[in-house]
């Protein structure tokens, strides 16, 4: 559904972002294959000694929801902030909407709405009345603002009220009103789901299916799995500053590994001819495994009058992580400079 | 690019009701109109409490042959007729010493103790024949009145050796003398005793309300720049607004809040010194005291008033930019220091240059920006300018406010975003380079 990923080299012959601007007038570049809405090449921030980020290298494309997935600490935040030029890059360039991050921020944050980790608002103003000022300094309408408020369930009596008063939730839905009520083409949202509960994370991840159906682009962090394999196309997975892996959804869901565990009344079958189970240890009538990859054979194999209880453990990120922990040395592309 | 404004104009107006709408700025400002209020009114207060009565001085005359009308001449060298006084027919001054003829030393002492009398004076005379005076009462080295007693009483003495030398008539020799005064500038002709009283109050007035300002919205502006970005809301503000025009906005709101504060405090002292006319009239009788509002007039008002905004502005610029590298707002203070110190040595420069308003360092000075809004308007009042040189330091003032801001705009870009990073001064440098 979006274009190719995964091609880090550059096209062959053709001219730098740069170049590219200073060359052609904006409506002849539609021509040329679409330029990516979020470059990062070799992008590097240390603190001092401290690296933060070592040399993320991944292409947002225009039109698709991109997942930022990591730990806490794994440089979420420093990529987000770094893109908004909030922090310079140590080594390597980013360019946002083929702006660069380093010398021209400010049309970047023109241009895209961006929602913050852990968002902080004026004590002293109501719900409504941040979003009036920030609104007016956006300088656009804020024309999806009454449907994004209708979705999120922020009543009008709720908006009339003090930030002061809010809850954690109710900060956050602000938080996500503000980043999108102008409609920007391009939104970088940090932890949008934070504090947000079970039922308002779904009518936001419908915020976002319906923003991809309009053509925007969305590039959203995140450290939970299961949040982000129901919206995403793409996902990066990166671990202490390190891109540990860059994958359409469905290939990282097919890595997945999840824990199962079976009882049978009677013997054990046989389980070798199933496809992506391993780790088997079988006591007693109890058989524990590590299933990766389709579900489909697996339950079709086990499908037996004899079995007696079955349970399948949602696939967590840590074990997705830990997968890609355990990859990360013989990727070559991945080892530290 | 986006340009200042509305941008700017949105952040200022919110700062201005944020600020304006709190309760500390209420509160704040009531207090300080009474106290400008009081300080109007002080004046009249002081009569009342009869710090302005005439000192009663004891005299006691042990001398077996006092020269003639020793009490009138006496009393004549405490009370000089005014000179100026004389010369622009201006008000009569009432008497300033009382004095008393006493004919019990002892008991005079008493009253001396017990505060009925404010001095004893004993005449009499020494073995070589001049008159000897022994002073008994307040002895504080600065005391006015003691001086005042002693020239009186050194005046008495030279009058009683010229009576003994044969000279008739001798208080005729201490009637003052004509003296006229012809000042270099024609137009400063007008001014008088009083009215130079008043200039050097007026400007004295000027450099404390130019030095109040910058010093305590100076630190609102440093001060809420940090909160902002210690509370992490700058992170949306600069999303939705560039940093030129988040710096111009909270100057500009914090000025506006400042100067309604400004005004109103302005306010409240105007009308304690309009009545204080007619209240001392009704309380005490008499001319109200020389007001420092007398030499208020419209170039001066127009002058003060525009360094004193460019002032505000420039060194506002700079607090901001201080503000946004503190991470902490507990640090503020720390880091606004240097510029505290620039402030403060023009508040005294001023006030050295009251006394000596002609000199060419103040001169110079008046054309330096960090240093015009002190010195220009001080000079207007106390000294002679020419409308160019006005003009010329207002240009130079609006210049370095341009350089400022923009400078101040940078560290300010850089500044607030540097989340985390120990504000040295290398950071900043570091990022304020790159345009943003």
């Amino acid at each position: 559904m979006t274009a190719p990923h995964q091609d880090s080299h550059p096209d062959a012959g053709a001219p730098s972002p740069g170049q590219a601007e200073a060359a052609l007038p904006p409506d002849s570049r539609a021509a040329s294959p679409p330029e990516p809405a979020i470059r990062t090449e070799r992008l590097t921030k240390r603190y001092g000694r401290v690296p933060a980020l070592n040399a993320l290298t991944l292409d947002v494309q225009q039109g698709e929801i991109f997942g930022f997935l990591g730990p806490n600490g794994a440089g979420k935040s420093t990529t987000i902030r770094t893109l908004l030029g909030f922090l310079h890059p140590t080594d390597g360039r980013a360019s946002v909407l083929g702006l660069d991050v380093a010398t021209q921020s400010v049309e970047i944050r023109r241009r895209t709405g961006y929602l913050p980790g852990g968002i902080a608002l004026y004590d002293s103003l109501t719900g409504m009345g941040a979003l009036d000022y920030l609104a007016e300094l956006q300088g656009r309408p804020p024309v999806r603002r009454a449907e994004l408020a209708d979705r999120l369930q922020l009543s009008a009596t709720v908006l009339r009220r003090r930030v002061r008063d809010y809850s954690r939730g109710m900060r956050q839905k602000i938080g996500v009103i503000q980043a999108l009520q102008h409609d920007p083409e391009l939104a970088i949202l940090d932890e949008p789901t934070e504090g947000l509960d079970p039922l308002m994370q779904q009518a936001f991840y419908a915020i976002l299916l319906d923003l991809r159906r309009e053509g925007r682009t969305v590039f959203f962090s995140s450290h939970i799995l299961s949040e982000v394999e129901r919206v995403c196309d793409r996902v990066a997975i990166i671990r202490a500053g390190q891109l540990m892996a860059l994958q359409h959804i469905d290939e990282l869901l097919a890595r997945r590994k999840r824990k199962v565990a079976l009882r049978w009344r009677g013997g054990t079958p046989d389980l070798s001819a199933i496809p992506g189970l391993a780790d088997v240890t079988v006591h007693r009538d109890q058989v524990r495994a590590t299933l990766q990859g389709a579900m489909a054979p697996f339950i079709r194999a086990i499908a037996s009058p004899s079995l007696e209880d079955l349970t399948i453990e949602p696939a967590s990120l840590e074990e997705a992580f830990l997968e890609f922990y355990a990859d990360g040395d013989d990727n070559p592309a991945e080892v530290a400079g | 690019m986006s340009g200042l404004f509305p941008n700017a104009w949105y952040i200022a107006r919110r700062e201005y009701l944020v600020r304006v709408r709190s309760r500390a700025f209420v509160i704040m400002t009531a207090i300080l109109a009474l106290v400008g209020l009081g300080l109007a009114l002080a004046p009249v207060g002081f009569r009342m409490l009869g710090a302005d009565r005439p000192q009663r001085l004891g005299v006691v005359i042990s001398a077996a042959d006092p020269p003639p009308r020793t009490l009138g001449l006496l009393g004549g060298g405490l009370n000089p007729p005014s000179a100026a006084g004389q010369a622009d027919g201006g008000t009569p001054r009432s008497a300033n010493y009382e004095l008393v003829p006493v004919s019990d030393p002892i008991a005079a002492r008493r009253d001396v103790q017990d505060g009925r009398l404010n001095g004893l004076l004993t005449i009499g005379r020494s073995s070589s024949g001049d008159l000897a005076f022994d002073y008994f009462g307040d002895s504080s080295p600065t005391s006015r009145s003691l001086a005042a007693v002693q020239a009186a009483s050194q005046q008495l003495a030279i009058s009683d050796r010229l009576t003994r030398a044969g000279v008739r008539d001798p208080s005729a020799i201490f009637t003052p003398v004509g003296f006229r005064v012809e000042p270099l500038d024609p137009n400063a002709g007008r001014r008088d005793t009083a009215a130079s009283v008043a200039a050097y109050l007026l400007a004295t007035v000027l450099v404390v309300l130019t030095f109040m300002a910058i010093m305590t919205y100076g630190n609102w502006v440093a001060g809420s720049v940090a909160e902002e970005k210690s509370s992490r809301v700058m992170e949306l503000l600069i999303t939705a607004a560039s940093p030129r025009q988040l710096l111009a906005g909270k100057v500009i709101g914090t000025c506006a809040a400042g100067l309604t504060q400004y005004l109103a405090i302005l306010g409240a002292a105007l009308v304690g010194v309009i009545l204080s006319g007619p209240l001392s009239r009704a309380i005490v009788g008499g001319s109200g005291a020389s007001s420092p509002f007398a030499g208020v007039t419209i170039p001066v008002l127009i002058v003060f008033g525009l360094f004193f905004l460019g002032g505000f502005v420039l060194y506002a610029a700079v607090y901001a930019a201080l503000g946004s590298m503190v991470s902490r707002q507990e640090d503020v203070q720390q880091m606004v220091g240097p510029m505290t110190l620039v402030g403060v040595v023009g508040y005294f420069a001023a006030f050295t240059a009251l006394s000596t308003p002609d000199s060419g360092w103040v001169h110079v000075l008046s054309f330096v920006p960090f240093f015009a809004p002190y010195f220009m308007p001080l000079r207007l009042v106390l000294s002679t300018v020419t409308p160019l040189e006005v003009v010329f330091s207002a240009l130079l003032l609006v210049a370095g406010i341009v350089i400022v801001h923009s400078l101040a705009a940078r560290i300010y870009s850089a500044g607030v975003l540097l989340y985390g990073q120990r504000p040295g001064i290398r950071a900043v440098w570091r990022a304020a380079r790159v345009r943003r």
